[in-house]
């Protein structure tokens, strides 16, 4: 009886260990897999058959039903241009120019990977409804309370959120290298 | 019944043993494990089109992560083990794209506003059908039975909803009869 305690007890330790570092693998599916560009990563082979089980899995988790590179490539940030976490407690400047794409946006998510409400009803800015600046560069506010210009609302309270960049029908400037794509700017402004 | 003893090899060997094809099992199964929550609450969505055709997402959207707020979406859980599958719908002046994506996630079939123009008719059947196609439409093999069918259309700005919608709202999904094999 003690015998069988035993294995019983290795068969859930075998699980526990093989479930826990498998989920570990899959929610930093990120640091392994994907091309860091500024503060912005991407997953390269994103609904392709090359992708691999983890980056697959990864997918399911954080981007279900995403396209493949041909026709969207997806780029997400946790992080402003100095590595330090976006979070709603500071107010950030997220500067570019328009992309070799059909069109693209930027859009703002809680932790918990989905839309949040806000007083302004508004998620995102894309290139037809950003206001621009005289050379046709564009800044947006990320701030929880109303800024000036392309006001980009974040989660209420001190949480944590963060950003995705998506470029539909992307050229060749964007395709040929996705490291040397010319992702926005992420700057840290003032913090509560 | 006769229980081997627990030696420290055999420990190790046995741990390691059950915890590498743990790690496989879940890596592997993990993509179809969402997939399938996502097609079958997809199957409880559907409207008299046979798709899933919601308003433009916001926070109350929890069913798919990450939904854009730019796009208007019509999608639908296909099942080809009775036969081929029927996707159309109007494309619209915008971005618009009709992509399909096996059990595994795999994002296997794409078309958009650049390749067809008007109007989309997608044939979809089983890796080994050959279905009747109607006056230009498009066949697609899906490399698994189940998956999803996903309509984007982009709405530029809050004007341009309502007349967008009215394509989205025109998205259908239907299951098709039986088709013969290739010989």
């Amino acid at each position: 009886m003690k015998r069988l305690a035993g294995w019983i007890l290795i068969l859930l330790l075998g699980i526990g260990l093989g479930g826990g570092s498998a989920l570990l693998m899959i929610l930093n599916v990120g640091a392994m897999r994907a091309i860091r560009v500024g503060a912005w990563q991407t997953l390269p082979s994103t609904g392709t058959a090359n992708a691999d089980a983890y980056t697959r899995a990864g997918i399911a988790l954080t981007g279900l039903l995403a396209l493949g590179p041909s026709e969207a490539v997806y780029f997400t940030a946790e992080h402003d241009d100095d590595g330090k976490l976006l979070t709603s407690a500071c107010d950030y400047a997220i500067s570019g120019q328009d992309f070799d794409s059909t069109w693209w946006s930027v859009t703002a998510y809680g932790a918990d990977r989905f839309l949040f409400a806000n007083a302004a009803n508004r998620f995102s800015f894309n290139g037809g409804s950003v206001s621009r600046e005289v050379d046709n560069s564009w800044v947006i506010r990320a701030a929880s309370t109303e800024k000036p210009g392309n006001w980009l609302p974040t989660p209420a309270g001190n949480g944590r959120f963060f950003l995705a960049l998506r470029l539909y029908q992307p050229g060749p400037g964007i395709t040929g290298d996705l490291s040397k794509v010319p992702v926005p700017h992420i700057q840290r402004e003032t913090c509560r | 019944m006769n229980v081997p003893a627990i030696t420290f090899p055999r420990f190790l060997l046995a741990t390691l043993l059950i915890a590498v094809l743990t790690h496989i099992f879940i890596v592997q199964m993990f993509p179809r494990l969402i997939m399938g929550r996502a097609m079958s609450v997809l199957s409880t969505a559907v409207g008299p089109n046979g798709m899933a055709a919601g308003k433009r997402p916001d926070e109350t959207a929890r069913m798919i992560v990450m939904p854009s707020p730019d796009l208007l979406y019509a999608s639908c859980a296909y099942d080809l083990r009775k036969g081929p599958w029927r996707l159309s719908s109007p494309v619209p002046d915008t971005y618009w794209s009709l992509s399909l994506f096996a059990s595994n996630t795999d994002n296997f079939f794409v078309v958009n506003n650049r390749t067809v123009k008007e109007k989309v008719d997608v044939i979809l059947a089983g890796m080994n059908e050959a279905p009747l196609l109607p006056d230009g439409a498009i066949l697609a093999h899906s490399p698994s039975h189940h998956g999803i069918a996903l309509f984007r259309f982009l709405v530029r700005d809050e004007a341009d909803n309502e007349r967008v919608r009215a394509f989205q709202l025109q998205a259908e999904c239907q299951a098709q009869g039986p088709s013969a094999p290739i010989k």
